[in-house]
């Protein structure tokens, strides 16, 4: 392989897995950009979308190279992000040999996650003091922290089976919005809104919301479009989840 | 004052979560949950004073972006690290969860409503980030520049 090659391949990698990880459009292109400058490429173009990255560049030879890879959806990992930026610095500093770039980039992605205790920890932290926030007492608290410890095990495996996230959050939102019906049905707990709020907030993509509108305005209308109608899509399975318990609990609970 | 000061808390533990869940390590966590308190604290004084929630949501976005490129040129690692933690007090929930009330009720004028609240809302945001980071990016060339211009001037 020629170094063109490998220089090509390495950024248009590098620029998947930033934007596996959680990083913006912007500044994963700009990052792409650099790296191919850093040795000396030039014409270069970069064409991306939160599902697909493609990059042509030329070489003082003359020689052009294109490579173009798909994204798999988003999962944000920031402690990954950190580090695939500290490695596109150091690259760009440093102009390692090309041929070392493929083996740098795949070590640096074998980041280990949180277990996922912690991981799930996390997600009830976030969550029940989201559901104080919106106004839930102690009750609400303790049905949120055990309906996010419940759907993050049945995620797993669901993840696991590949199968669709629609799929996902609809049987998790109706299983959790019919235990919510339940307990204000029993007379546990009274604060729906606070209840089906925060947990909603663990399938609702708001970060990729936000960053789809950023998108629209910083001129990358195509993605910022696409990114936001996939965020409202997902929104509506949530919906979707809740109708089916509302339609066959509703009884339980006065909207 | 007691109210705002446990939201403040709320969302100081509710960004730490989120921390941990998108996988921040070590004491970056706390500064991620300062992002989120200082973010809500800005919010209750914004809110307090402008009646308009795209208006204060913006602000509050500004202070939450400036947080984290500050935090992020000091511990020289990518801004989004402190951004997105720091931006959940922001997310319009409430909203959402009326706008979702209205479509499973078929309440055309509560969906409409909330839904166009939210929508401004999350424009308001969006604005505050694009704002703040238009100009960290030029204050980052500022440097740069004088920089470069001390080197040449050694």
């Amino acid at each position: 392989m020629k170094d063109i090659d490998y220089i090509v391949d390495f950024s248009t990698h590098l620029g998947r897995e930033m934007l596996f990880a959680g990083a913006n459009l912007e500044r994963t292109n700009e990052t792409m950009e650099k790296v191919c400058k850093a040795y000396g490429l030039h014409e270069i173009s970069i064409f991306s979308l939160s599902t697909m990255i493609s990059v042509s560049a030329k070489n003082l030879d003359g020689e052009a190279e294109t490579r173009q890879v798909s994204v798999p959806g988003q999962s944000i990992h920031l402690i990954k992000l950190r580090k695939l930026y500290d490695l596109a610095h150091k690259v760009i500093e440093e102009k390692t040999d090309p041929s070392l770039l493929q083996d740098m980039l795949y070590e640096t992605v074998m980041v280990p996650s949180y277990n996922a205790w912690i991981e799930m920890l996390g997600f009830v932290i976030a969550l029940t003091t989201l559901c104080r926030i919106f106004g839930g007492g102690w009750q609400e608290l303790i049905v949120v922290a055990l309906c996010t410890v419940l759907s993050f095990w049945l995620c797993r495996p669901l993840r696991r089976a590949n199968l669709n996230r629609i799929i996902i959050n609809v049987v998790n939102m109706f299983i959790t919005t019919a235990i919510f019906f339940f307990t204000v049905w029993i007379g546990f707990t009274t604060e729906m809104m606070a209840m089906l709020t925060s947990m909603s907030l663990m399938f609702i993509p708001g970060i990729p919301l936000v960053n789809s509108m950023r998108n629209i305005l910083c001129g990358n209308e195509m993605n910022g479009i696409l990114e936001f109608l996939k965020v409202i899509l997902e929104t509506l399975t949530i919906c979707f989840g809740v109708f089916i318990a509302y339609a066959i609990f509703g009884r339980w609970y006065t909207w | 004052m007691v109210e705002n000061m446990e939201l403040i808390i709320l969302s100081f533990l509710a960004s730490i979560g989120f921390a941990i869940v998108f996988q921040v390590r070590g004491r970056d966590l706390l500064l991620a949950g300062l992002g989120g308190a200082i973010t809500r604290f800005v919010y209750i004084i914004f809110m307090a004073f402008i009646p308009y929630r795209i208006v204060y949501a913006g602000l509050a976005a500004i202070v939450a972006a400036f947080y984290a490129e500050i935090v992020a040129t000091k511990k020289k690692t990518p801004a989004t690290v402190f951004l997105y933690p720091s931006i959940i007090p922001l997310i319009p929930a409430d909203l959402i969860y009326y706008t979702m009330g209205g479509l499973v009720l078929s309440d055309t004028d509560t969906f409409y409503n909330n839904g166009i609240d939210c929508l401004l809302a999350l424009v308001g945001i969006s604005v505050g980030f694009v704002v703040a980071s238009t100009i960290s990016y030029y204050i980052r060339k500022v440097a740069a520049m004088k920089n470069v211009k001390a080197d040449e001037k050694a």
